[in-house]
């Protein structure tokens, strides 16, 4: 396939199919060039994303959601995979499971109440998106693409990398895991990284994007169930927060307070990626109030 | 009132008639002005004139010429017509007595 013939392809797949149609026939009957039609196709789906973010409804995709619960989204999705990570870099090399100074059972609860919670919020992250405005999908998508890439994808594996040759630099050097073959260690350390977090933050929220751009609706049942869901895991991760700083209470018979943020200090960060379910129930309420019982999509 | 490039889409639409899809408005409005109209202003300024009602758009046939390709066909409204009458009259009425040849040369009579 022609380079051109595929831009043009790429380019007219952010239309509606009939708007792409007509205007895929335009330019063969009009024997473009392929240089111009890509010139003017792009033209014409920047003048239409232009004009779509002449609503409320993008900039509150921006500025309510892509930046707040993005950047703290990423925040708490690096923390659960910080513990995550070192599990799996420690049952690797040892064999064993890594103790934090928690039970066994208080580990593996910690880690999947974060991670479910994570998952969850992405979900809903990337659905409310979605259904504030299809439409701009494509640049508040990328842009939470961006903060999850800046914050923990492969930058943020930079920055890991650069925070840990620090560490192993001052103190001691950290032992990583024996790898056969070719594939230098920070490799695999960038890869584990990189699929957990990829696991925990990218595909939820992609995948909650792909619903709302689908048309697909969440009925009463289902919004009330994710607020509840959602509700759960606030306060479980905030509950369950406060139990590393008590085991070392404990472990050293009180001897030692490590300090940490406070059970008010962890719930902010939640709240605020709370808030497109808090959206969610609002919507519905506001059209239970209007009297429409039909599911809703916006 | 009408925009500059809006009166031209509902003329050139008015002279098609029938005929009046994408690829020949876009035609018809550079034959008209000697001046480039791209697919990104004709569409989004079609997009425009059919909110405000002043043109309804379908899907017409597709043909081998266009790759099998339905054409975006464009008829006036009532509304898109009064407008287009307006905005030409106001025009007319504005034009009367200034003398563009003349002032265009230099400001000479």
């Amino acid at each position: 396939m022609k380079l051109g013939t595929w831009l043009i392809g790429k380019i007219t797949c952010t239309l509606e199919p009939e708007l792409r149609d007509a205007v895929v026939g335009d330019v063969a009957e009009l024997k473009m060039c392929d240089r111009r039609a890509v010139c003017e196709l792009l033209g014409l789906v920047l003048r239409r994303q232009f004009m779509r973010w002449t609503t409320w409804r993008p900039w509150l995709g921006l500025v309510g959601i892509v930046l707040p619960v993005g950047v703290f989204l990423s925040h708490i999705c690096v923390g659960v995979l910080s513990g995550l990570f070192m599990q799996v870099l420690v049952y690797w090399q040892f064999g064993v499971p890594y103790s934090s100074g928690l039970t066994e059972a208080q580990e593996i609860e910690s880690l999947v109440c974060g991670s479910l919670a994570v998952i969850c919020f992405s979900w809903v992250c990337g659905f409310v998106l979605g259904t504030l405005s299809s439409d701009t999908l494509y640049v508040n998508g990328t842009l939470l693409c961006l903060i999850w890439f800046c914050l923990c994808g492969p930058l943020g594996i930079l920055i890991s990398l650069a925070r840990l040759f620090l560490n192993a630099v001052h103190l001691m050097p950290l032992p990583l895991p024996h790898v056969p073959g070719l594939v230098p260690e920070f490799v695999f350390f960038a890869m584990v990284h990189l699929t957990l977090v990829t696991l925990l933050f990218l595909i939820p929220s992609l995948t909650g994007m792909q619903w709302a751009r689908r048309g697909r609706k969440l009925g009463i049942q289902g919004t009330l169930l994710l607020a509840a869901t959602a509700a759960t895991l606030t306060v479980m991760v905030t509950w369950m927060g406060g139990w590393q700083q008590k085991a070392l209470e404990k472990w050293s018979e009180g001897k030692w307070n490590p300090g940490g943020p406070s059970w008010k200090e962890r719930l902010v960060p939640l709240l605020v990626v709370n808030w497109p379910v808090i959206y969610l129930l609002a919507t519905l309420g506001v059209q239970h109030l209007r009297g429409k019982s039909k599911p809703f999509n916006t | 009132m009408l925009g500059e490039f809006e009166y031209l889409l509902l003329a050139a639409t008015a002279r098609l008639g029938a005929e009046a899809y994408g690829a020949a408005i876009r035609l018809e409005i550079e034959n008209f002005t000697r001046r480039n109209c791209s697919i990104g202003a004709l569409y989004t300024t079609l997009d425009r004139l059919e909110e405000k009602g002043l043109i309804e758009t379908w899907m017409g046939s597709a043909t081998r010429q266009r790759g099998g390709r339905s054409k975006r066909m464009v008829r006036l409204t009532a509304r898109g017509i009064k407008a287009a009458t307006e905005f030409f009259q106001t025009v007319k009425r504005s034009s009367i007595g200034v003398p563009w040849e003349t002032n265009r040369a230099g400001g000479r009579l």
